[in-house]
């Protein structure tokens, strides 16, 4: 009775429905028509039926496409290890004292307002060869220069803050997991004799394991999106391109190269992985819940 | 209970150490999140040459130099009775307590043309070949020389702030001013219409409504990489690209989806009984939406502009692709500009990443909590 006109419902929905309708799904599934394509530059029209032959392109002909794979698949690892692990000590840390939570969240979060541009700018300066912060600091310590950029070091060097960036995000969604334990719990497991390590592993960790599973599934989708910090720090992929990422590797082929087709390829590519490894976590960890039950 | 007394008693002085362990450790990644920052800050306060050779010196009243040996020499700046520097000269040993060797006047000349020139931005006096004969006292406009060495001065300088306000290539200012405009319009428009969607579907029973929701949950899924080409080559015809009107477009369609879901969420969750009591007063459902749904939606509202505008703000993938003409790159856009352009300025590089860092900082501490509720809950929930 009091929802039943139609026209106005249109009304409410037709803005929204339209602007994603014209600016994500038609150009989704554009996307992937134009990976099956041949397309030569930007403005170009579509050419030849190509079929799979961009992705076979992808997987057997392009040495730079493989290290860009890998090094977004190796960038999943890392986070889950570093990024949800580091935050979940931090903040089973922060979680055991009383005094400075407030503090401590304020400032392990503010990382994540700053935008990865300007941090990149900021590690540029920590990397730089001659008068970096980092060969200054070698300096003082009486050590020689390093070339932190090098073929061999690049990689990690690109990873870190990128990691580092994130932490406190994780942190912050685990801390509030962890505040919404009930105090009960942990009276009746001391009771029990479960304290330190034990009380963590039996008590704590399967307590916040949805909180976890949020984390671990935003982390490594968030892993394969990688696109600002490695496009400040290692220009195309610097040096050799053996810093590209899936996403850094399509904006190179689609707009700097304009191998328009193959770059759509690409982002295929980054969506499939992205659904791919949700499923595979998924499964993992029902799997694991189950067996903890 | 007192079992558990019992139990604490014996692990209290265990626990202490524990403490004090977990507080430096914690205190040690909170030094990592800070301590960049700060140096980028002070940094910027320097001029290059000196951010080059000590970038760890505070920016504070002293002049730094090496003497033929290589040594580095720390020197107070003092003024004569005429305004004119005067150095309290202090040689560090071998041991670096420092060595007092008494006052002695320096050589300055007057150069008024310096600090002019810096002002129009014409010249800025970064070129190494410059840096090496004479360093810029930027506050009287002086040029101090000295043969032994490059001089520098320690404290602060607005030099760097200068040349990036004042650069042509790359003007920050403007970039603000694009920056407000399209994530100031995204965020408006993403949580009106997000409010507006999930006004109606949570509202009405339709055929459809389970697919438009599912609609919007894929959506999410869906990063700028898989949309950007088609959406490019859709904007070049409709004459839209590297135009503000383009990005904002784009960037609304890109959040909209994440915005639906927390406020479907939360729509979800309202009684219904104020709206069905405004429906007997003659109400309808414009009315309904605009004086009851969006006022009792602040909350939602909030999270979903502060993470809207944040991710806007932020986004350098879109502004890149999207935009070319320098008069309408965003902050972001410009950073990168700026970092390709005078990479080897140190000063300015760290000139530039505060001036973005700052403000961003200001509003982060008003709104901390906020700020963090709006980027985490829509998360969790998402």
């Amino acid at each position: 009775m009091l929802y039943r006109k139609k026209r106005p419902l249109l009304v409410f929905l037709l803005p929204s429905l339209l602007l994603m309708a014209v600016f994500l799904y038609y150009p989704f599934v554009e996307n992937i028509v134009n990976s099956l394509f041949d397309i030569r530059g930007l403005a170009a029209a579509r050419g030849e039926f190509l079929g799979l032959g961009n992705y076979r392109r992808f997987f057997s002909e392009d040495p730079v496409a493989m290290t860009s794979f890998f090094n977004s698949l190796k960038m999943m690892g890392l986070t889950l290890v570093f990024q949800v692990g580091l935050a979940l000590m931090l903040a089973l840390m922060v979680d055991s004292v009383r005094k400075g939570q407030q503090l401590f969240r304020v400032v392990y979060f503010f990382p994540i307002v700053i935008s990865a541009t300007a941090i990149g700018l900021m590690f540029n300066l920590f990397y730089k060869y001659d008068g970096g912060m980092l060969n200054q600091l070698l300096a003082k310590l009486g050590m020689d220069k390093v070339l932190w950029l090098s073929k061999e070091s690049a990689y990690t060097m690109v990873v870190i803050p990128t990691l580092w960036q994130y932490i406190g995000f994780y942190f912050v969604i685990i801390l509030t997991g962890l505040a919404g334990i009930p105090q009960e719990i942990f009276e009746s497991a001391a009771i029990d004799g479960a304290t330190g390590i034990k009380k963590i592993w039996y008590v704590t960790l399967p307590l916040i394991s949805d909180v976890l599973i949020t984390c671990v599934t935003l982390a490594v989708t968030g892993a394969i999106k990688v696109f600002d910090l490695p496009s400040v720090i290692a220009r195309n992929g610097a040096p050799n391109g053996l810093t590209h990422f899936l996403g850094t590797y399509m904006h190179n082929q689609a707009f700097v190269a304009q191998n328009v087709d193959y770059g759509s390829t690409i982002s295929v590519i980054i969506v499939l992985m992205g659904v791919a490894v949700a499923q595979l976590l998924n499964r993992v960890i029902a799997r694991n819940s189950e067996a903890l039950r | 209970m007192a079992m558990n007394q019992s139990v604490e008693t014996i692990k209290k002085p265990r626990a202490t150490v524990g403490k004090v362990v977990i507080y430096v450790l914690l205190t040690l990644w909170a030094v990592t999140t800070v301590f960049p920052f700060a140096w980028v800050v002070n940094n910027s306060f320097k001029h290059s040459s000196l951010v080059v050779n000590d970038s760890f010196s505070l920016a504070t009243g002293e002049v730094l130099r090496y003497d033929k040996d290589g040594q580095v020499v720390r020197e107070r700046i003092m003024q004569d009775e005429y305004g004119r520097d005067m150095y309290d000269k202090l040689l560090f040993d071998a041991d670096g307590n420092p060595v007092y060797e008494g006052a002695q006047q320096s050589p300055t000349i007057n150069r008024s043309g310096a600090f002019a020139d810096l002002l129009s931005g014409m010249t800025v006096p970064t070129d190494e070949a410059n840096a090496h004969l004479q360093a810029y006292d930027t506050v009287n406009g002086k040029v101090i020389y000295d043969e032994s060495s490059p001089p520098v001065r320690l404290s602060p300088t607005w030099d760097n702030y200068v040349s990036v306000f004042t650069n042509r290539n790359v003007n920050i200012l403007r970039g603000y001013k694009n920056s407000l405009i399209i994530s100031g319009s995204v965020m408006v428009v993403v949580a009106l219409f997000s409010a507006m969607l999930a006004f109606g579907i949570t509202r009405w029973k339709f055929r459809g409504a389970k697919v438009i929701k599912s609609l919007v949950v894929a959506a999410l899924m869906f990063p700028a990489f898989a949309t950007i080409v088609p959406v490019y080559r859709m904007l070049s015809d409709m004459g839209l690209y590297d135009k503000l009107e383009g990005v904002i477009l784009v960037q609304c369609a890109g959040n909209l989806a994440f915005a639906c879901t927390v406020m479907m969420g939360f729509i979800n969750a309202l009684p219904y009984e104020l709206e069905e009591a405004a429906f007997m007063e003659g109400c309808g459902p414009y009315g309904i939406f605009f004086r009851i749904i969006l006022p009792m939606c602040k909350p939602a509202l909030a999270t979903v502009a502060i993470f809207t505008f944040i991710w806007s703000y932020n986004d350098l993938f879109l502004q890149m692709v999207l935009l070319r003409s320098n008069a309408l790159l965003p902050v972001c856009a410009i950073l990168r500009e700026i970092s390709s352009q005078y990479g080897t300025d140190f000063g300015m590089m760290a000139a530039s990443v505060t001036v973005v860092v700052v403000p961003v900082l200001i509003v982060y501490a008003l709104l901390q909590k906020n700020i963090i509720k709006g980027l985490t809950a829509g998360a969790v929930k998402g």
